[in-house]
């Protein structure tokens, strides 16, 4: 199912990590998440995702995107799984 | 003459000889009240008058079917007590109610469930498979008591299709000799039940034996269940247990003076499946919340996951290895939409690479392959996904995790594609 998430602005060679969280124990299996640049001339990497199950049980998505751009842009985020 | 200790083989493997009897044309086997067995004539004599001895009525419960006669409610306030070598159902003054016979005891060593699981389907009939059908295990071998064993799961939807089956959902505690354990029930069972969710408790041998439960109580889709088992006592005549569904009044089935319970399990088990849609109409339950004591602490429990019916793609998924409060083990109904595989450990700072082979010339597209972590404060990140193509033409992946949180901790891959 795929989904977006997110509304974000991104300065040229920066980098943010984002989360994501689902309801009930956050297991929606594995997860492509991928930054999508909403302006002209952007071009974003993203560069690392990650899994973390924290003490009450919940497991939470991470995902890292950077700017290789040499421009401000906007982004959004989006993703799926099986 | 033949030496009666001499061991010869049956189907049900070697045994003494004169534990091997002959039943011939005309006599049934009876089970007496002192829980031994003989054999009798098929029909009786009562003067002149012969009638049929009727074939008695067989009912399920957990464990599959038995003889109705050794399934036993027990009344709510009342104390299942297994002093002395016998069954008897206590009033809390301490006065027996009922004398259920001997207790009997199967060698130690192996758990009692699934192995006697007992429901014959006639070869004739295609039939999905019953009794255990995914589980996962844990032996307590700390040396100290299980005290306490808590599970929450919610209640599924009910089956789109009703074929007559019969559902059960529990966590459980057994021995050799018996199995305890808090079940949610779909269909009919030797304590009732139908098409509707209902709850229970229970306390039940093996095919051959007693089988006892507490009152059926009606829950709803949706409700969150809290099924506990709990050591209420320990003395040289045994161990004494509570079970219940945490405030749902009378399904408590309190038993005293009996063996010790050890083998910790998370169950689903199914009768009369006649096709996929006959199980609850989602992809899993969550039997989360494990809350699994030794004592006063609680022990590092990793489960061992077994899948022996897989005819819908039924499996059991480990979600979280932290029992304290939140260990979670998911039992699927059909096959899950992604693949999971391995078992690992990574400590914190650390990298490790895990390559994944399929058949043939091991090409299934491209994969998405994460790491998903089974510890509490976890934080594994799946840095890179590799392709390699070696020289007889086969396609093998690679993954590599790294392990971002401050401990140690396991860890499964998984993955899918289109």
């Amino acid at each position: 199912m795929a989904w977006t998430a997110g509304l974000g602005t991104i300065g040229p060679s920066e980098t943010q990590e984002w989360w994501f969280s689902w309801g009930g124990n956050g297991d929606v299996g594995p997860q492509l998440i991928q930054a999508e640049p909403l302006g002209a001339s952007g071009e974003l990497s993203t560069t690392q995702i990650s899994e973390s199950l924290d003490a009450n049980g919940h497991l939470t998505y991470f995902a890292t995107v950077r700017n290789n751009g040499s421009s401000t842009v906007n982004f959004q985020w989006r993703g799926g799984g099986f | 003459m033949k030496d009666p200790k001499e061991m010869v083989i049956t189907p049900a493997g070697p045994r003494p000889r004169n534990k091997v009897h002959a039943v011939g044309p005309g006599q049934i086997v009876r089970r007496t009240a002192e829980g031994t067995y003989v054999l009798v004539p098929e029909t009786s004599s009562e003067g002149s008058r012969k009638s049929p001895v009727a074939p008695e009525e067989l009912v399920l419960t957990p464990g599959g079917l038995r003889p109705k006669s050794l399934v036993h409610r027990i009344e709510p306030g009342a104390i299942l007590d297994g002093s002395d070598g016998r069954y008897r159902m206590r009033h809390r003054s301490g006065r027996t109610l009922a004398d259920f016979g001997v207790i009997p005891f199967r060698p130690v060593g192996r758990p009692l469930m699934p192995r006697n699981v007992f429901f014959p389907v006639p070869a004739a009939i295609p039939a999905f498979g019953s009794g255990w059908i995914t589980y996962a295990s844990w032996s307590n071998n700390t040396g100290t008591p299980v005290s306490r064993f808590a599970t929450s799961w919610v209640v599924p939807p009910a089956p789109s299709t009703q074929s007559g089956q019969t559902i059960f959902l529990f966590n459980g505690i057994q021995n050799a000799t018996m199995i305890y354990q808090p079940v949610l029930q779909w269909g009919p069972s030797g304590a009732g039940g139908g098409n509707n969710w209902s709850v229970a408790s229970w306390y039940a041998d093996g095919q051959t034996g007693q089988s006892f439960y507490s009152s059926l109580v009606n829950v709803n889709v949706g409700d969150l269940l809290v099924g506990v088992m709990t050591l209420t006592g320990q003395s040289a005549a045994g161990f004494s247990y509570n079970c219940e569904f945490q405030g749902i009044a009378n399904t408590g089935l309190p038993i005293q003076n009996i063996q010790e319970l050890t083998w910790c399990i998370e169950t689903l088990e199914a009768y009369s499946i006649t096709k996929c849609s006959d199980y609850p109409a989602t992809d899993k339950t969550a039997m989360a919340a494990i809350d699994l004591r030794t004592g006063n602490t609680n022990p590092p429990v990793v489960w061992t996951v077994s899948d022996a019916v897989t005819d819908c793609g039924q499996h059991t998924l480990r979600f979280d290895d932290d029992a304290l409060g939140n260990g979670e083990v998911d039992l699927w109904y059909r096959g899950g939409p992604f693949w999971t595989v391995g078992a690992g450990t990574i400590a914190s700072g650390e990298t490790q690479e895990w390559w994944f082979s399929w058949g043939g010339v091991g090409d299934v597209g491209p994969q998405l392959i994460q790491a998903e972590p089974l510890n509490a404060s976890a934080h594994l990140t799946t840095t890179q996904i590799s392709e390699n193509l070696d020289a007889n033409g086969h396609l093998t992946y690679f993954a590599t995790v790294r392990n971002d949180g401050p401990n140690t901790v396991n860890f499964q891959w998984r993955g899918g594609g289109r």
